[in-house]
Protein backbone atom coordinates (compact mmCIF):
# COMPACT_ATOMS: atom_id res chain seq x y z
CA UNK A 1 0.00 0.00 0.00
CA UNK A 2 1.62 3.56 -1.39
CA UNK A 3 1.45 6.08 1.26
CA UNK A 4 -0.98 8.92 0.73
CA UNK A 5 0.02 12.12 -0.59
CA UNK A 6 -0.50 15.24 1.30
CA UNK A 7 -2.00 17.21 -0.83
CA UNK A 8 -3.77 17.33 -4.57
CA UNK A 9 -4.44 20.45 -6.68
CA UNK A 10 -6.51 20.65 -9.45
CA UNK A 11 -6.86 23.66 -11.63
CA UNK A 12 -9.11 23.56 -14.64
CA UNK A 13 -11.78 26.29 -15.27
CA UNK A 14 -14.21 23.24 -15.92
CA UNK A 15 -16.19 22.14 -12.90
CA UNK A 16 -17.08 19.07 -13.90
CA UNK A 17 -13.74 18.13 -15.02
CA UNK A 18 -12.85 18.97 -11.64
CA UNK A 19 -15.61 17.14 -10.21
CA UNK A 20 -14.90 13.60 -12.39
CA UNK A 21 -11.20 14.31 -11.31
CA UNK A 22 -11.49 14.78 -7.87
CA UNK A 23 -14.01 11.44 -7.81
CA UNK A 24 -11.19 9.34 -9.82
CA UNK A 25 -8.55 10.62 -7.01
CA UNK A 26 -10.82 10.19 -3.45
CA UNK A 27 -11.78 6.53 -5.31
CA UNK A 28 -8.16 6.10 -5.33
CA UNK A 29 -7.79 6.95 -1.99
CA UNK A 30 -4.71 8.89 -2.93
CA UNK A 31 -4.75 11.70 -0.67
CA UNK A 32 -7.26 13.26 1.71
CA UNK A 33 -7.12 16.78 1.09
CA UNK A 34 -7.78 18.49 -2.85
CA UNK A 35 -8.59 21.21 -3.68
CA UNK A 36 -9.91 22.77 -6.86
CA UNK A 37 -9.17 26.29 -9.00
CA UNK A 38 -10.95 27.37 -11.91
CA UNK A 39 -7.58 29.74 -12.79
CA UNK A 40 -4.11 29.92 -12.45
CA UNK A 41 -4.13 33.17 -10.67
CA UNK A 42 -6.12 31.45 -7.57
CA UNK A 43 -3.89 28.71 -7.49
CA UNK A 44 -0.81 30.62 -7.35
CA UNK A 45 -2.31 33.18 -4.69
CA UNK A 46 -3.28 29.87 -2.50
CA UNK A 47 0.39 28.91 -3.55
CA UNK A 48 1.99 31.71 -2.81
CA UNK A 49 0.30 31.70 0.95
CA UNK A 50 1.03 28.54 1.87
CA UNK A 51 4.97 28.91 0.82
CA UNK A 52 5.13 32.10 3.10
CA UNK A 53 3.22 30.09 5.88
CA UNK A 54 0.31 32.70 5.42
CA UNK A 55 -2.25 30.45 6.85
CA UNK A 56 -3.66 28.81 9.96
CA UNK A 57 -2.40 25.85 10.82
CA UNK A 58 -5.61 23.85 12.20
CA UNK A 59 -6.99 25.12 8.80
CA UNK A 60 -7.82 21.70 7.25
CA UNK A 61 -8.16 24.17 3.69
CA UNK A 62 -5.10 24.98 4.02
CA UNK A 63 -1.91 22.47 2.96
CA UNK A 64 1.27 21.70 1.14
CA UNK A 65 0.13 19.97 -1.93
CA UNK A 66 2.45 17.17 -3.21
CA UNK A 67 0.95 16.75 -6.68
CA UNK A 68 -0.56 19.87 -8.86
CA UNK A 69 -2.95 18.79 -12.11
CA UNK A 70 -3.13 22.05 -14.58
CA UNK A 71 -5.14 22.87 -17.60
CA UNK A 72 -3.71 25.00 -19.78
CA UNK A 73 -6.23 27.04 -21.19
CA UNK A 74 -8.35 28.99 -18.46
CA UNK A 75 -9.43 32.46 -17.96
CA UNK A 76 -7.79 35.00 -16.12
CA UNK A 77 -4.57 33.29 -15.41
CA UNK A 78 -3.94 30.15 -18.14
CA UNK A 79 -1.47 27.26 -16.94
CA UNK A 80 1.83 28.48 -18.69
CA UNK A 81 1.12 32.47 -17.24
CA UNK A 82 0.69 30.52 -13.77
CA UNK A 83 3.88 28.00 -14.50
CA UNK A 84 5.65 31.31 -15.00
CA UNK A 85 4.81 32.77 -11.69
CA UNK A 86 5.61 29.29 -9.82
CA UNK A 87 9.08 29.21 -11.05
CA UNK A 88 9.45 32.19 -9.17
CA UNK A 89 8.47 30.56 -5.91
CA UNK A 90 11.39 29.15 -3.34
CA UNK A 91 12.72 26.20 -4.46
CA UNK A 92 12.94 24.42 -1.56
CA UNK A 93 9.12 25.03 -1.39
CA UNK A 94 8.86 23.52 -4.91
CA UNK A 95 11.13 20.59 -4.47
CA UNK A 96 8.84 18.09 -3.41
CA UNK A 97 5.66 18.92 -5.63
CA UNK A 98 4.74 17.20 -8.65
CA UNK A 99 3.63 19.18 -11.64
CA UNK A 100 1.41 17.63 -14.43
CA UNK A 101 0.06 19.77 -17.04
CA UNK A 102 -3.42 17.90 -17.76
CA UNK A 103 -4.81 18.80 -21.59
CA UNK A 104 -6.62 18.01 -24.33
CA UNK A 105 -4.23 19.84 -26.42
CA UNK A 106 -1.64 17.79 -28.07
CA UNK A 107 -0.41 20.91 -30.31
CA UNK A 108 3.39 20.23 -31.00
CA UNK A 109 3.86 24.05 -29.30
CA UNK A 110 2.02 23.06 -25.59
CA UNK A 111 3.91 20.23 -25.42
CA UNK A 112 7.46 21.48 -26.40
CA UNK A 113 6.49 24.34 -23.11
CA UNK A 114 5.66 21.53 -20.72
CA UNK A 115 9.23 20.24 -20.89
CA UNK A 116 10.31 23.63 -20.78
CA UNK A 117 8.89 24.22 -17.67
CA UNK A 118 10.01 20.70 -16.70
CA UNK A 119 6.35 19.46 -16.00
CA UNK A 120 4.59 16.38 -16.68
CA UNK A 121 2.69 16.19 -19.62
CA UNK A 122 -0.98 14.03 -19.71
CA UNK A 123 -3.71 14.19 -21.95
CA UNK A 124 -7.49 13.86 -20.52
CA UNK A 125 -8.94 12.50 -19.62
CA UNK A 126 -7.43 11.41 -16.71
CA UNK A 127 -7.40 7.96 -15.82
CA UNK A 128 -6.72 5.31 -12.98
CA UNK A 129 -4.05 4.00 -15.21
CA UNK A 130 -2.37 7.55 -16.17
CA UNK A 131 -2.74 8.69 -12.00
CA UNK A 132 -0.80 5.28 -11.18
CA UNK A 133 1.70 6.21 -13.86
CA UNK A 134 2.75 9.32 -12.57
CA UNK A 135 2.75 8.17 -8.73
CA UNK A 136 4.49 5.46 -9.73
CA UNK A 137 7.67 7.55 -11.71
CA UNK A 138 7.23 10.10 -8.93
CA UNK A 139 6.65 8.08 -5.88
CA UNK A 140 7.43 5.29 -6.05
CA UNK A 141 10.82 4.70 -3.90
CA UNK A 142 9.03 6.90 -1.42
CA UNK A 143 6.68 3.77 -0.04
CA UNK A 144 6.31 4.33 3.69
CA UNK B 1 77.61 104.53 -133.40
CA UNK B 2 77.50 108.08 -131.45
CA UNK B 3 77.01 109.44 -134.66
CA UNK B 4 74.16 106.94 -135.88
CA UNK B 5 72.30 108.40 -132.65
CA UNK B 6 73.34 111.60 -132.91
CA UNK B 7 72.17 111.91 -136.15
CA UNK B 8 69.07 109.71 -135.75
CA UNK B 9 67.03 112.39 -136.67
CA UNK B 10 69.44 113.94 -139.59
CA UNK B 11 67.31 114.49 -143.11
CA UNK B 12 71.13 114.01 -144.65
CA UNK B 13 69.67 111.56 -147.37
CA UNK B 14 67.62 111.43 -150.65
CA UNK B 15 63.57 111.65 -149.97
CA UNK B 16 61.82 108.20 -150.54
CA UNK B 17 59.97 110.36 -152.79
CA UNK B 18 63.06 110.57 -155.26
CA UNK B 19 62.79 107.11 -155.66
CA UNK B 20 58.88 107.43 -156.80
CA UNK B 21 59.68 109.97 -159.39
CA UNK B 22 57.54 112.33 -156.74
CA UNK B 23 54.93 110.74 -159.85
CA UNK B 24 51.90 111.96 -157.84
CA UNK B 25 49.77 108.57 -158.43
CA UNK B 26 52.26 106.23 -156.49
CA UNK B 27 53.52 108.70 -153.79
CA UNK B 28 49.37 108.95 -153.31
CA UNK B 29 48.86 105.04 -153.15
CA UNK B 30 51.93 104.68 -150.64
CA UNK B 31 51.19 107.48 -148.92
CA UNK B 32 47.86 106.75 -148.46
CA UNK B 33 48.08 102.90 -148.08
CA UNK B 34 50.82 103.65 -145.62
CA UNK B 35 48.38 105.75 -143.61
CA UNK B 36 45.33 103.72 -143.72
CA UNK B 37 47.38 100.67 -142.65
CA UNK B 38 49.24 102.96 -139.71
CA UNK B 39 45.60 104.10 -138.59
CA UNK B 40 44.73 100.41 -138.76
CA UNK B 41 47.42 99.02 -136.88
CA UNK B 42 47.17 101.94 -134.42
CA UNK B 43 43.61 101.32 -133.55
CA UNK B 44 43.82 97.89 -133.16
CA UNK B 45 46.18 97.36 -130.22
CA UNK B 46 44.09 99.80 -128.06
CA UNK B 47 41.17 97.53 -129.23
CA UNK B 48 43.34 94.33 -127.70
CA UNK B 49 44.26 96.13 -124.27
CA UNK B 50 41.00 97.32 -124.29
CA UNK B 51 39.76 93.54 -124.23
CA UNK B 52 42.49 92.08 -122.42
CA UNK B 53 42.02 95.20 -119.85
CA UNK B 54 37.97 94.00 -119.59
CA UNK B 55 38.22 90.05 -120.21
CA UNK B 56 39.74 89.53 -116.70
CA UNK B 57 39.88 85.79 -117.15
CA UNK B 58 42.27 85.96 -119.97
CA UNK B 59 44.94 83.04 -119.67
CA UNK B 60 47.57 84.60 -122.48
CA UNK B 61 47.34 87.77 -121.51
CA UNK B 62 50.26 88.72 -122.68
CA UNK B 63 49.92 87.37 -126.20
CA UNK B 64 47.56 89.95 -126.64
CA UNK B 65 49.94 92.77 -124.71
CA UNK B 66 52.87 91.31 -127.54
CA UNK B 67 50.31 91.70 -130.08
CA UNK B 68 49.44 95.07 -129.21
CA UNK B 69 52.60 96.35 -128.47
CA UNK B 70 54.14 94.55 -131.99
CA UNK B 71 50.99 96.00 -134.60
CA UNK B 72 51.54 99.48 -132.90
CA UNK B 73 55.40 99.04 -133.75
CA UNK B 74 54.32 97.89 -137.15
CA UNK B 75 52.60 101.14 -137.22
CA UNK B 76 54.94 103.36 -136.77
CA UNK B 77 57.20 101.84 -139.36
CA UNK B 78 54.02 102.40 -141.48
CA UNK B 79 53.91 106.43 -140.32
CA UNK B 80 58.20 106.54 -140.68
CA UNK B 81 57.82 105.24 -144.45
CA UNK B 82 55.17 107.73 -144.85
CA UNK B 83 57.50 110.81 -143.27
CA UNK B 84 60.54 109.84 -145.18
CA UNK B 85 58.71 110.23 -148.96
CA UNK B 86 59.53 113.54 -147.76
CA UNK B 87 62.36 113.91 -144.91
CA UNK B 88 64.77 111.20 -144.79
CA UNK B 89 65.17 109.87 -141.23
CA UNK B 90 66.45 106.57 -142.79
CA UNK B 91 68.49 105.96 -138.81
CA UNK B 92 65.21 106.49 -136.66
CA UNK B 93 63.17 104.13 -139.57
CA UNK B 94 65.61 101.28 -139.44
CA UNK B 95 65.39 101.93 -135.61
CA UNK B 96 62.14 101.47 -135.45
CA UNK B 97 62.04 98.36 -137.58
CA UNK B 98 64.86 96.33 -135.46
CA UNK B 99 62.50 97.25 -132.89
CA UNK B 100 59.59 96.18 -134.57
CA UNK B 101 61.32 93.42 -135.85
CA UNK B 102 62.44 92.07 -132.35
CA UNK B 103 58.35 92.71 -130.96
CA UNK B 104 57.30 91.05 -133.99
CA UNK B 105 59.83 87.65 -133.71
CA UNK B 106 59.63 87.99 -129.88
CA UNK B 107 55.49 87.67 -130.81
CA UNK B 108 56.04 84.60 -133.12
CA UNK B 109 58.18 83.04 -130.73
CA UNK B 110 55.98 83.09 -128.02
CA UNK B 111 52.57 82.22 -130.71
CA UNK B 112 54.66 79.60 -131.03
CA UNK B 113 55.34 78.26 -127.81
CA UNK B 114 51.79 78.90 -126.56
CA UNK B 115 50.09 77.25 -130.03
CA UNK B 116 49.65 73.98 -128.12
CA UNK B 117 47.73 75.65 -124.77
CA UNK B 118 45.83 77.84 -127.16
CA UNK B 119 45.01 74.90 -129.26
CA UNK B 120 43.48 72.98 -126.11
CA UNK B 121 41.53 75.66 -125.21
CA UNK B 122 37.71 75.00 -125.53
CA UNK B 123 35.80 76.70 -128.80
CA UNK B 124 32.89 78.69 -127.79
CA UNK B 125 30.95 75.90 -129.28
CA UNK B 126 32.28 73.09 -127.20
CA UNK B 127 32.15 75.52 -123.94
CA UNK B 128 28.48 76.28 -124.87
CA UNK B 129 28.11 72.05 -126.15
CA UNK B 130 29.59 71.41 -122.27
CA UNK B 131 27.67 74.08 -120.81
CA UNK B 132 24.58 72.84 -122.25
CA UNK B 133 25.45 68.87 -121.01
CA UNK B 134 26.35 70.78 -117.66
CA UNK B 135 22.57 72.01 -117.95
CA UNK B 136 21.26 69.29 -118.36
CA UNK B 137 22.94 66.91 -115.85
CA UNK B 138 21.87 69.91 -112.87
CA UNK B 139 18.33 69.54 -114.62
CA UNK B 140 18.50 65.54 -114.31
CA UNK B 141 19.95 66.20 -110.66
CA UNK B 142 17.69 68.52 -109.56
CA UNK B 143 15.76 66.08 -110.63
CA UNK B 144 16.52 63.52 -108.98
CA UNK B 145 17.13 65.35 -106.07
CA UNK B 146 13.69 65.87 -106.37
CA UNK B 147 12.46 62.49 -106.23
CA UNK B 148 15.14 61.87 -103.57
CA UNK B 149 13.29 64.34 -101.16
CA UNK B 150 9.77 62.80 -102.49
CA UNK B 151 11.11 59.67 -101.63
CA UNK B 152 12.13 60.97 -98.27
CA UNK B 153 9.35 62.67 -97.58
CA UNK B 154 7.19 59.92 -98.43
CA UNK B 155 9.86 57.78 -95.84
CA UNK B 156 9.15 60.60 -93.42
CA UNK B 157 5.45 60.03 -93.62
CA UNK B 158 5.48 56.00 -93.43
CA UNK B 159 8.18 56.46 -90.54
CA UNK B 160 6.31 58.87 -88.72
CA UNK B 161 2.65 56.47 -89.67
CA UNK B 162 4.72 53.41 -88.04
CA UNK B 163 5.99 55.34 -85.34
CA UNK B 164 2.44 56.27 -84.60
CA UNK B 165 1.10 52.62 -85.05
CA UNK B 166 3.82 51.80 -82.53
CA UNK B 167 2.66 54.24 -79.88
CA UNK B 168 -0.32 52.97 -80.32
CA UNK B 169 0.33 49.60 -80.09
CA UNK B 170 2.40 49.99 -77.14
CA UNK B 171 -0.50 52.09 -75.35
CA UNK B 172 -2.51 48.66 -76.23
CA UNK B 173 0.07 46.72 -74.96
CA UNK B 174 0.83 49.11 -71.73
CA UNK B 175 -2.67 48.70 -70.98
CA UNK B 176 -2.95 45.05 -71.29
CA UNK B 177 -0.40 44.88 -69.06
CA UNK B 178 -1.93 47.15 -66.35
CA UNK B 179 -5.10 45.04 -67.02
CA UNK B 180 -3.51 42.32 -66.27
CA UNK B 181 -1.18 43.42 -63.52
CA UNK B 182 -4.54 44.43 -61.75
CA UNK B 183 -5.89 41.01 -62.59
CA UNK B 184 -3.13 39.47 -61.30
CA UNK B 185 -2.83 41.62 -57.93
CA UNK B 186 -6.60 40.67 -57.79
CA UNK B 187 -5.99 37.16 -57.68
CA UNK B 188 -3.01 37.21 -55.12
CA UNK B 189 -5.50 39.06 -53.04
CA UNK B 190 -8.13 36.13 -53.81
CA UNK B 191 -5.38 34.08 -52.91
CA UNK B 192 -4.28 35.96 -50.07
CA UNK B 193 -8.15 35.93 -48.46
CA UNK B 194 -8.30 32.18 -49.39
CA UNK B 195 -5.25 31.17 -47.31
CA UNK B 196 -6.71 33.56 -45.55
CA UNK B 197 -9.49 31.77 -44.86
CA UNK B 198 -8.19 28.61 -45.08
CA UNK B 199 -6.23 29.04 -42.40
CA UNK B 200 -8.97 30.83 -40.39
CA UNK B 201 -11.24 27.66 -41.08
CA UNK B 202 -8.26 25.52 -39.71
CA UNK B 203 -7.70 27.41 -36.64
CA UNK B 204 -11.38 27.21 -36.30
CA UNK B 205 -11.99 23.60 -36.71
CA UNK B 206 -8.43 23.12 -33.88
CA UNK B 207 -10.17 25.56 -31.40
CA UNK B 208 -13.59 23.98 -31.61
CA UNK B 209 -12.39 20.32 -31.76
CA UNK B 210 -10.62 21.59 -28.84
CA UNK B 211 -13.32 23.25 -27.60
CA UNK B 212 -15.42 20.20 -27.83
CA UNK B 213 -12.88 17.74 -26.28
CA UNK B 214 -13.56 18.65 -22.94
CA UNK B 215 -17.22 18.46 -22.86
CA UNK B 216 -17.33 15.30 -24.56
CA UNK B 217 -14.70 14.06 -22.18
CA UNK B 218 -16.64 15.20 -19.68
CA UNK B 219 -19.91 13.46 -20.86
CA UNK B 220 -18.17 10.19 -20.86
CA UNK B 221 -16.62 10.35 -17.40
CA UNK B 222 -19.91 11.54 -16.49
CA UNK B 223 -21.28 8.57 -17.63
CA UNK B 224 -19.40 6.18 -16.37
CA UNK B 225 -19.72 7.87 -13.05
CA UNK B 226 -23.85 7.43 -13.63
CA UNK B 227 -23.00 3.83 -14.33
CA UNK B 228 -21.65 3.60 -10.74
CA UNK B 229 -23.53 5.46 -8.98
CA UNK B 230 -26.62 4.24 -10.25
CA UNK B 231 -28.37 0.74 -9.27
CA UNK B 232 -28.17 -2.20 -10.88
CA UNK B 233 -30.36 -1.07 -14.16
CA UNK B 234 -32.83 -3.27 -16.31
CA UNK B 235 -32.27 -4.15 -19.73
CA UNK B 236 -33.90 -1.05 -21.27
CA UNK B 237 -31.98 0.62 -19.64
CA UNK B 238 -28.76 -0.81 -20.38
CA UNK B 239 -29.52 -0.81 -23.97
CA UNK B 240 -30.05 2.91 -23.56
CA UNK B 241 -26.40 2.73 -21.99
CA UNK B 242 -25.03 1.01 -24.69
CA UNK B 243 -26.50 3.86 -27.09
CA UNK B 244 -25.58 6.68 -25.00
CA UNK B 245 -21.82 4.54 -25.16
CA UNK B 246 -21.48 4.02 -28.76
CA UNK B 247 -22.70 8.04 -29.56
CA UNK B 248 -20.09 9.58 -26.65
CA UNK B 249 -17.25 6.93 -28.78
CA UNK B 250 -18.34 8.49 -32.26
CA UNK B 251 -18.85 11.93 -31.10
CA UNK B 252 -14.90 11.17 -29.77
CA UNK B 253 -13.79 9.52 -33.01
CA UNK B 254 -14.75 12.76 -35.03
CA UNK B 255 -13.54 15.38 -32.75
CA UNK B 256 -10.51 12.96 -32.74
CA UNK B 257 -10.28 13.36 -36.57
CA UNK B 258 -11.40 17.16 -36.24
CA UNK B 259 -8.13 17.26 -34.11
CA UNK B 260 -5.71 15.25 -36.99
CA UNK B 261 -7.15 17.50 -39.44
CA UNK B 262 -6.79 21.01 -38.13
CA UNK B 263 -3.34 19.39 -36.79
CA UNK B 264 -1.68 19.35 -40.19
CA UNK B 265 -2.23 22.81 -41.05
CA UNK B 266 -0.77 23.77 -37.75
CA UNK B 267 2.20 21.77 -37.99
CA UNK B 268 2.50 22.74 -41.34
CA UNK B 269 3.09 26.57 -39.58
CA UNK B 270 6.01 25.17 -38.12
CA UNK B 271 7.62 22.40 -40.50
CA UNK B 272 10.94 22.35 -42.13
CA UNK B 273 11.08 20.23 -44.66
CA UNK B 274 13.60 16.79 -44.04
CA UNK B 275 14.50 14.08 -46.23
CA UNK B 276 12.21 10.78 -45.48
CA UNK B 277 13.64 7.56 -46.26
CA UNK B 278 10.51 5.54 -47.64
CA UNK B 279 11.80 1.91 -46.85
CA UNK B 280 12.30 3.02 -42.92
CA UNK B 281 8.95 4.97 -43.14
CA UNK B 282 7.22 1.97 -44.50
CA UNK B 283 8.99 -0.22 -41.81
CA UNK B 284 7.22 1.77 -38.73
CA UNK B 285 3.88 1.95 -40.39
CA UNK B 286 3.86 -1.47 -40.56
CA UNK B 287 4.73 -1.96 -36.86
CA UNK B 288 1.76 -0.05 -36.28
CA UNK B 289 -0.65 -1.55 -38.72
CA UNK B 290 1.26 -5.10 -37.99
CA UNK B 291 -2.06 -7.06 -36.68
CA UNK B 292 -4.08 -5.73 -39.34
CA UNK B 293 -1.55 -6.93 -41.40
CA UNK B 294 -1.84 -10.18 -40.26
CA UNK B 295 -5.33 -10.18 -39.35
CA UNK B 296 -6.02 -9.85 -43.75
CA UNK B 297 -3.10 -11.90 -44.42
CA UNK B 298 -2.19 -9.07 -46.26
CA UNK B 299 0.96 -8.79 -48.75
CA UNK B 300 3.07 -5.86 -49.45
CA UNK B 301 5.60 -5.14 -52.73
CA UNK B 302 8.03 -2.60 -52.66
CA UNK B 303 9.96 -0.82 -55.79
CA UNK B 304 11.89 2.47 -54.11
CA UNK B 305 15.13 1.73 -56.63
CA UNK B 306 14.50 4.60 -58.45
CA UNK B 307 14.18 7.14 -55.57
CA UNK B 308 14.40 5.96 -52.33
CA UNK B 309 13.76 9.40 -50.38
CA UNK B 310 11.03 11.50 -50.57
CA UNK B 311 11.81 15.80 -49.60
CA UNK B 312 8.68 15.46 -46.97
CA UNK B 313 8.57 15.02 -43.05
CA UNK B 314 8.92 11.88 -41.84
CA UNK B 315 5.62 12.55 -39.65
CA UNK B 316 3.62 13.44 -43.06
CA UNK B 317 5.00 10.36 -45.14
CA UNK B 318 3.86 8.28 -42.63
CA UNK B 319 0.55 9.72 -41.97
CA UNK B 320 0.44 9.63 -45.93
CA UNK B 321 1.25 5.72 -46.12
CA UNK B 322 -0.54 4.82 -42.77
CA UNK B 323 -3.78 6.31 -44.52
CA UNK B 324 -3.60 4.79 -47.74
CA UNK B 325 -2.33 1.02 -46.45
CA UNK B 326 -4.98 1.48 -43.92
CA UNK B 327 -7.38 2.03 -47.11
CA UNK B 328 -6.15 -0.78 -48.79
CA UNK B 329 -6.60 -3.26 -46.34
CA UNK B 330 -10.06 -1.71 -44.88
CA UNK B 331 -11.50 -1.58 -48.90
CA UNK B 332 -9.89 -5.48 -49.39
CA UNK B 333 -11.63 -7.71 -52.08
CA UNK B 334 -13.53 -9.96 -49.66
CA UNK B 335 -12.41 -13.06 -52.47
CA UNK B 336 -8.67 -12.63 -52.25
CA UNK B 337 -6.38 -11.90 -50.19
CA UNK B 338 -4.76 -8.09 -49.92
CA UNK B 339 -1.55 -7.55 -52.24
CA UNK B 340 -0.57 -3.73 -51.69
CA UNK B 341 2.47 -2.58 -53.98
CA UNK B 342 4.40 0.78 -52.95
CA UNK B 343 6.65 2.34 -55.73
CA UNK B 344 8.75 5.11 -56.23
CA UNK B 345 10.41 7.08 -59.02
CA UNK B 346 11.01 9.78 -61.33
CA UNK B 347 8.28 10.84 -64.09
CA UNK B 348 9.24 14.12 -66.27
CA UNK B 349 9.43 16.89 -63.54
CA UNK B 350 7.95 14.89 -60.91
CA UNK B 351 8.98 12.44 -58.03
CA UNK B 352 5.99 10.22 -57.78
CA UNK B 353 5.09 7.64 -55.25
CA UNK B 354 1.96 4.88 -55.75
CA UNK B 355 0.14 2.99 -53.81
CA UNK B 356 -2.24 -0.02 -55.59
CA UNK B 357 -4.11 -2.40 -54.06
CA UNK B 358 -5.84 -5.28 -55.62
CA UNK B 359 -9.02 -4.54 -53.54
CA UNK B 360 -12.96 -3.76 -54.26
CA UNK B 361 -12.09 -0.45 -56.23
CA UNK B 362 -14.44 2.16 -56.47
CA UNK B 363 -16.68 3.23 -58.92
CA UNK B 364 -15.05 7.02 -59.84
CA UNK B 365 -17.92 8.24 -62.39
CA UNK B 366 -18.70 11.84 -60.79
CA UNK B 367 -16.83 10.50 -57.65
CA UNK B 368 -13.57 11.66 -57.93
CA UNK B 369 -13.45 15.01 -56.73
CA UNK B 370 -15.66 13.82 -53.72
CA UNK B 371 -12.73 11.05 -52.67
CA UNK B 372 -10.45 13.40 -51.55
CA UNK B 373 -13.46 15.68 -49.19
CA UNK B 374 -13.39 15.80 -45.73
CA UNK B 375 -16.32 13.17 -44.15
CA UNK B 376 -17.10 12.20 -47.28
CA UNK B 377 -17.40 8.25 -47.94
CA UNK B 378 -18.59 6.55 -50.87
CA UNK B 379 -18.24 2.61 -49.16
CA UNK B 380 -20.39 2.23 -46.01
CA UNK B 381 -19.78 -1.42 -45.40
CA UNK B 382 -16.96 -0.79 -43.56
CA UNK B 383 -15.98 1.96 -40.72
CA UNK B 384 -14.79 5.21 -41.26
CA UNK B 385 -14.64 8.73 -41.13
CA UNK B 386 -14.14 9.96 -44.33
CA UNK B 387 -10.92 11.89 -42.87
CA UNK B 388 -7.61 9.47 -44.50
CA UNK B 389 -8.00 10.79 -47.78
CA UNK B 390 -9.01 14.01 -46.78
CA UNK B 391 -5.76 14.43 -44.54
CA UNK B 392 -3.42 12.65 -47.54
CA UNK B 393 -4.47 15.16 -49.99
CA UNK B 394 -3.83 17.88 -47.47
CA UNK B 395 -0.70 16.69 -46.96
CA UNK B 396 0.44 16.48 -50.51
CA UNK B 397 -0.95 20.08 -50.68
CA UNK B 398 1.31 21.37 -48.98
CA UNK B 399 4.25 20.12 -50.75
CA UNK B 400 3.03 21.24 -53.74
CA UNK B 401 2.12 17.90 -54.77
CA UNK B 402 -0.89 16.38 -56.23
CA UNK B 403 -2.77 13.11 -55.94
CA UNK B 404 -4.66 11.55 -58.66
CA UNK B 405 -6.73 8.08 -58.49
CA UNK B 406 -7.24 5.54 -60.74
CA UNK B 407 -9.35 2.82 -59.97
CA UNK B 408 -11.12 -0.37 -61.27
CA UNK B 409 -14.34 -1.70 -59.60
CA UNK B 410 -13.61 -5.36 -58.39
CA UNK B 411 -9.63 -5.23 -59.73
CA UNK B 412 -8.41 -2.69 -57.06
CA UNK B 413 -7.69 1.16 -57.11
CA UNK B 414 -4.24 2.80 -57.46
CA UNK B 415 -3.02 6.32 -56.06
CA UNK B 416 -0.84 8.24 -57.24
CA UNK B 417 1.09 11.09 -55.78
CA UNK B 418 3.31 13.65 -57.57
CA UNK B 419 5.75 16.22 -56.01
CA UNK B 420 7.55 18.79 -57.95
CA UNK B 421 11.39 17.63 -58.53
CA UNK B 422 13.12 20.57 -57.30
Amino acid sequence: MKRKLTGVLLIDDDDTTNFLNQRLLDRMKVTEHIRTFVNGKQAFDYLYNVSNNNYEEESQNYFKPELILLDINMPVMDGFEMLDLYERLNPEFRRNIIMAVLTTSTHPQDTANSRKYNAEYLTKPLTVEKVNALLNKHFAGKQI
Amino acid sequence: MNEFFAKIVESDFMPHGHCYFWKTEIVAMNVGGDSLIMLAYYSIPFMLFYFAKKRQDLTHKYVFLLFGAFILACGTTHLIDMITVWVPIYRLGGLVKVLTAILSVGTAIVLWRSLPVLLSLPSHEQLAAANEQLQAEITERERAQEALRIANDELETRVQERTAQLLTANQQLEKEVAVRREAESALQQRNRELRRSNNDLDNFVYCASHDLKAPVLNIEGLLNVLKEEMPVPNENVNQLLQRLDKSVFQINRAVQDLTEVSGIQQDSNLFTIGEAELEQVLKEVELNIADTIQRNLATLETDFAAQPVLRINQKDLKSVLYNLLSNALKYKHPSRRPHIKISSGIEENFIFLSVADNGIGIDLRGNEEKLFKLFKRLHDHVEGSGVGLYIVKRIVDNYDGSIAVTSEVEQGTTFTMRFPRS
